[in-house]
């Protein structure tokens, strides 16, 4: 993995100001994912994870430091960064497809070849004939693959995914994983994943970054070389020999046991 | 299997014979409770009727059916009934509809500038507590005895309540939902027109359910005040000659009105809502 250098956070400090006071998020973190990289970030959690995926989508100012974007700083969100939240929040008014075409509409691209793109997304992501279904009609998974097209339609170089998969269910949670990595994989995007879920963050990634509690910083940094016998899937990855390996030392990095006693 | 003619059709919307013998138990049981219903209502005329008769009760005072039935006739017949529901459908509707898209409107500047909804707030659950009728008076000595005055109550009395009501559903929209749509670099007016204004619809149609009521209450009470015509004014005028069936067919046609209206608001609601199951 030598790609070039995708986004770049230099010096990112935050500092969340309320009526009792200020709480430091984040102090002076730097972080590089590189282009076409799976990178995770791991946190005990309350460490700021959130915060890091939320500045570096530009919905957050940092405090201080910046964040580029191919060597340029960012100044808001992006275009070519999308972003999958924990839960699906699909507009409960909308039908399936104008969900899916939220993004392009506000984009101002809700032309004919984007609604066909919308339409083929759904269409492969196994959510043919719910075009015209209302969200309260579709299970957990689906809801969750309706926001990922609508993610995918507006055609993100880079995904910030901020936990996506807790709120599945075990299998639900395993076939969405397996979906986004291919689809990441295959589209050679980037995808930056916030998780707590250790395993999770080592089966489909190529570097898991280890948070240190508040004020999060760098704490491990893994490069995730894995021996499997076919394709990388997060699936086959889970056999790997080198798997648990890794999932011990992050458990060990993270701290948790002495955290909560 | 009873002996009933087993016709290959089934019941409307069955899927199997189990399912058409309970979709059959429950139209038979909204039947029934048609039919009761409509046999209150008769028994309640009838015995209001044979009371009046019998002199148990003096009609004088309280009227009866036939003679309401008779009054409404003739002011039919004589064009009144058509015109004074012309003029308090007409003041409700205007009064309804400038209190509805004001408030809305007012509401959704709150929203944009919380500033001034921070000011404005005393002052909007102060008038919001007032009570309106304490102001038809006043409307009277702006405006004159007209129509004017009369719409003028029924908007000041449905305003203040849409104000506040859609403005806290303005607020309550989902944040993340926002955040959605921000992430996607949304502006201002589209966080408004894509995720504030839809997550608000259902309390809309609510107000305007309890605003159609309201304007109502503020036409006919401006009526009773200031007013040469529409129902208010046939009722004030009925009480004023003591003439009891005139205002009480005055009454029930109102009445009539008010349930006329709500329903219609209520297919506007099936209209709008289409993503509520049912």
């Amino acid at each position: 993995m030598s790609g070039r250098e995708r986004i770049r956070g230099e010096g990112l400090s935050y500092t969340y100001l309320t009526r009792t006071g200020e709480t430091l998020a984040l102090k002076d973190l730097d972080l590089t994912i590189r282009d076409g990289e799976f990178c995770s970030i791991v946190g005990p959690s309350g460490c700021g994870k959130s915060t890091l995926l939320g500045i570096i989508s530009g919905l957050l100012q940092p405090t201080e430091g910046q964040v580029l974007l191919d060597g340029v700083t960012m100044r808001g969100t992006h275009e070519r960064v999308g972003i999958l939240l924990q839960k699906d929040h699909l507009f409960e008014w909308r039908t399936v497809l104008q969900n899916a075409e939220l993004g392009l509409e506000i984009r101002g691209r809700s032309n004919a070849e984007a609604r066909r793109r919308a339409h083929k997304l759904l269409e492969s992501y196994g959510l043919a004939g719910f075009e015209n279904a209302y969200p309260h009609q579709l299970s957990g998974g689906m809801r969750q693959r309706v926001a990922l097209i609508r993610t995918l339609a507006t055609d993100p170089d880079v995904l910030l995914l901020d936990e996506p998969f807790s709120a599945l269910d075990y299998q639900t949670k395993l076939v969405l994983e397996r979906d986004v990595h291919s689809i990441i994989r295959h589209d050679r995007k980037t995808a930056l994943l916030v998780t707590h879920d250790i395993e999770e963050a080592v089966s489909m990634s190529d570097r898991v970054i280890v948070l240190s509690g508040r004020p999060a910083q760098v704490k491990n940094v893994y490069e995730i070389a894995l021996t499997v016998a076919a394709e990388r899937t997060p699936m086959n990855s889970r056999d790997a020999p080198e798997f648990r390996g890794y999932c011990k030392s992050i458990w060990e990095d993270l701290d948790i046991e002495r955290r909560t006693l | 299997m009873s002996g009933a003619p087993s016709s290959p059709i089934l019941a409307r919307g069955a899927v199997s014979e189990r399912h058409a013998q309970f979709l059959r138990s429950l139209r038979l049981r909204q039947t029934k409770v048609l039919i009761v219903q409509f046999a209150v209502l008769a028994a309640f005329l009838g015995l209001w009727q044979l009371a009046a008769t019998w002199r148990i009760i003096d009609p004088f005072i309280t009227s009866q059916p036939s003679a309401i039935a008779q009054k409404f006739l003739e002011l039919a017949n004589d064009g009144s009934l058509g015109y004074n529901v012309a003029i308090t459908v007409f003041e409700t509707l205007v009064g309804f509809a400038v209190g509805t898209v004001a408030g809305i409107a007012i509401a959704g500047l709150f929203w944009w500038w919380d500033f001034l909804s921070d000011v404005a707030d005393p002052y909007v659950v102060v008038l919001n507590a007032t009570p309106k009728m304490a102001l038809g008076p006043v409307f009277i000595i702006w405006l004159g005895a007209t129509m004017s005055a009369v719409i003028a109550l029924a908007v000041s009395i449905s305003l203040f309540v849409t104000i506040l009501s859609v403005y806290s559903a303005f607020r309550q929209a989902d944040p993340e939902k926002l955040v959605v749509v921000a992430s996607f670099g949304a502006s201002k007016w589209q966080q408004f027109s894509k995720v504030v204004f839809p997550s608000a619809v259902p309390t809309i149609i609510a107000t305007l359910k309890v605003n159609i009521g309201l304007s109502l209450i503020g036409t006919i009470v401006g009526e009773f005040l200031a007013a040469n015509a529409g129902l208010g004014y046939l009722i004030i005028y009925g009480q004023n000659i003591f003439n009891m069936s005139l205002v009480m067919t005055s009454v029930v046609i109102l009445t009539v009105i008010a349930g006329a209206m709500y329903y219609a608001v209520s297919l506007v609601e099936r209209h709008l809502v289409p993503w509520r199951r049912d």
